[in-house]
């Protein structure tokens, strides 16, 4: 919360700030409301904002009332349908344009999808160094990119071994766990690098960690991974001790996504 | 056969002890009271979300698992800074693509590798946003390596989500296990 008054624009002291959700059909609006309610902020939706003169307001049972930081929920397509997609019914028109000048702060930024793209992830040890002159702590997965010649052909060679996933999809959708695949969706895939080689990338199949899990009235081990939240404020960055560990709570699945399966349990760092 | 449910954790990497010493203490039906009090307690505070690609959509209750996972300080310690270490230079990375494109001129990451991004947005070009945070939040994805080391998996800088998750699943915990945050030593998420 302090990170996103940090934020606001500086001559606004005393920062209103409000969490913008696509509505009660979103899948996640659950967490809108509790987050909205744990940060003491109002939830709104595109419909309760509005913009006069390239400032935000949202309406309020006492009229309208300044609005400087936007906690948005809702993706950079529908944000505002003057400057992305004009069919979009969730946004605020003319948010784009208060935000370019300067007068309201949207929490994250737009465009930032271009770092989550699967093959840029391939770059992100370079952009590490190129940027800090530091060596990446952090591994990351080794990724073929199938724009390239060499590399599609090794991943259409291997099919069977590899994961695939299309660069510009999260979520767990999109995606052919080779191991587990059947020939005919091995097939469909080698159609689909092979129309649109940019968008896909394949990485060796993980051999992730497990941990015991109550299942079924006993303790047995799952797949499990890790989702720290970070926040940066231009200046400092803040970790949340621990994070969201998701499980892959049917038997030898690797997919933890909770669209597919997936749990979630309590993650403890300990002080020792 | 003896041994309580707490057996399943014996091949557990030792920080587990603490825990492992208490759930050993419990017996089935106890756990399983637990779990049930857990369960009731997402859908009294309506933790739910909606699986898509089905006819319509159906609102499942987070599926929620009561064994905690437990890191140690000092692998925490090497991930934050690692985290915090991608961060920065993925900020620097957004700023740069949208202004200068530095990086595009020295040959590190090709351009149109950049500008074919779904993600792409060609209204951010010049655009100078707050004390050039282009990043507030990220949930970052990880696993741990055969060999125990930590590799990401996705950075997710655009809306991360879950952080709810970890927070309910928090209060729900304390509140069956009060005692174990005390004697395992759990560090706060607040």
């Amino acid at each position: 919360m302090a990170t996103l008054r940090a934020l606001a624009p500086a001559e606004r002291p005393d920062p209103t700030v409000v969490l913008l959700t696509p509505g009660v059909y979103n899948s996640a609006y659950f967490e809108h409301t509790y987050l909205a309610r744990q940060m003491g902020i109002e939830l709104v939706e595109g419909r309760d904002l509005v913009t006069h003169d390239n400032v935000v307001h949202m309406r309020t049972t006492d009229g309208l009332k300044r609005v400087d930081v936007i906690y948005r929920r809702i993706d950079d397509d529908f944000i505002d349908p003057l400057a992305f997609r004009p069919d979009s019914s969730l946004g605020v028109p003319g948010v784009f344009n208060a935000y370019r000048a300067g007068n309201v702060t949207l929490c994250n930024t737009l465009g930032n999808g271009i770092a989550d793209d699967k093959a840029v992830y391939a770059y992100v040890g370079r952009i590490i160094k190129y940027y800090l002159g530091e060596e990446p702590i952090l591994g990351s997965v080794e990724t073929f990119l199938c724009q390239d010649p060499v590399q599609r052909q090794h991943v259409l060679e291997n099919l069977d071994k590899l994961v695939v996933k299309a660069v510009g999809e999260s979520g767990g959708y999109g995606m052919l766990i080779g191991p587990h695949s059947t020939k005919e969706m091995r097939d469909d895939f080698r159609r689909l690098i092979q129309s649109d080689p940019r968008n896909y990338i394949a990485q060796p199949t993980l051999n992730f960690s497990r941990a015991p899990c109550y299942v079924d009235g006993r303790i047995e081990p799952r797949h499990i991974d890790l989702r720290p939240y970070v926040l940066y404020d231009g200046k400092t960055v803040t970790t949340v001790p621990g994070g969201l560990t998701r499980v892959a709570l049917r038997k030898g699945s690797l997919v933890v996504n909770s669209s597919q399966g997936g749990g979630s349990k309590d993650t403890w760092v300990l002080r020792d | 056969m003896c041994a309580g449910p707490g057996a399943g954790l014996d091949v557990v990497r030792p920080h587990y002890r603490a825990l492992r010493e208490h759930l050993g203490e419990l017996n089935l039906e106890e756990l399983r009271r637990h779990k049930l009090a857990a369960d009731l307690s997402f859908l009294h505070q309506g933790i739910t979300f909606t699986v898509y690609g089905r006819d319509e959509g159906i609102e499942k209750i987070f599926p929620h698992d009561l064994v905690p996972r437990v890191i140690t300080r000092k692998e925490w310690d090497q991930l934050e800074k690692g985290l915090a270490q991608r961060i920065v230079a993925l900020n620097l990375f957004l700023r740069d693509v949208y202004h200068e494109g530095k990086i595009f001129k020295d040959g590190v990451v090709p351009r149109e590798m950049i500008l074919s991004c779904k993600h792409y947005r060609r209204q951010m070009i010049g655009l100078n946003v707050p004390k050039d945070v282009y990043v507030t939040v990220v949930g970052t994805d990880l696993i741990r390596d055969r060999d125990g080391s930590y590799l990401v998996l996705e950075d997710n800088l655009r809306v991360p989500s879950g952080v709810s998750y970890m927070l309910a699943s928090r209060q729900v915990m304390k509140r069956i296990f009060p005692d174990v945050f005390q004697t395992c030593g759990v560090l706060p998420i607040e």
